[in-house]
């Protein structure tokens, strides 16, 4: 269930506390990549049908940037970590 | 010449206090209280500070102030009733490890307490209240209702709420509503 969500801060939390700002995966590009480029990096986004990882924000708790692993059809949680402590 | 006049006021003046719901033989399950306002500091840890959690410890003692945790790498530093923190001794003492912010007049002190304390705050907020849990000392910036609230343990059966000024009104009310089942007796700063 993705309405509790278990930060690595703070502990197990309702999904009110949580604002999610969407696709973690994404790579920035150059800055003087083509227009193309930072169109599709700022406009385009997948639909995934599956495991997805996201940038979530902790705005009622810890106000840490998270990354939380979620399913799109099941909304089971794989793992939250933090999005500053990745490897 | 000026037209307005700025008066300095209690955020919690025009606030409801005295006794509300079915106050039993055993008194107030719940007692509400608006606490003074004091010297409030937030702290947020440089990425590579060393043993900062000791140093913050070492000037709460020596400013005789409590240090709270609120999140990761962040703490709240409450001045005692009466006295001012020293920011500039504080500042020093470290440097570059920690950024500080002043939230003195930003920032107001509930205090809830009580053999129902816990229960009227559980209805309001997702944190697990069992002593085992959340025993005293224990801090949490969490939710209650829509209001973002930093909430401690202060002992087996007391609380202490820490709001934003501009929501600590709101709050009072919805603390009322929710202790009113278990009878409340609310009261202001100067009772204490």
């Amino acid at each position: 269930m993705a309405s509790l969500l278990s930060c690595p801060h703070c502990g197990t939390r309702p999904r009110e506390e949580f604002t999610v700002r969407g696709d973690a995966t994404l790579i920035r590009p150059a800055a003087d990549a083509p227009q193309s480029e930072w169109e599709a990096y700022v406009f385009l986004r997948d639909n995934p049908r599956g495991w997805h990882k996201e940038h979530w924000h902790h705005t009622g708790g810890c106000r840490r940037w998270l990354v939380v692993e979620r399913h799109t059809v099941s909304h089971a949680i794989r793992s939250v970590v933090d999005a500053g402590m990745r490897a | 010449m000026f037209d307005i006049r700025l008066v300095s006021k209690a955020a919690l003046a025009d606030a409801r206090f005295g006794q509300s719901g079915a106050i039993g033989p055993k008194g107030p399950g719940v007692v509400l209280s608006a606490l003074p306002e004091t010297s409030l500091l937030s702290l947020l840890a440089a990425p590579d500070a060393v043993a900062l959690l000791e140093r913050l410890a070492a000037l709460a003692t020596h400013e005789q102030a409590q240090l709270r945790s609120a999140g990761y790498a962040q703490w709240l530093l409450i001045g005692a009733v009466g006295t001012s923190l020293d920011l500039v001794a504080i500042e020093a003492a470290l440097g570059r490890d920690a950024a500080l912010v002043d939230l003195g007049h930003a920032r107001v002190r509930i205090s809830i307490a009580g053999p129902s304390a816990a229960d009227a705050l559980a209805k309001g907020c997702a944190i697990d209240l069992d002593p085992e849990a959340f025993p005293p000392g224990r801090s949490a910036q969490t939710l209650l209702g829509h209001i973002g609230v930093h909430l401690t343990r202060i002992g087996p059966e007391a609380f202490e709420l820490i709001v934003m000024r501009s929501f600590a009104l709101n709050l009072w009310q919805d603390l009322l509503v929710l202790s009113r089942a278990f009878g409340v007796d609310a009261r202001a700063a100067t009772d204490l």
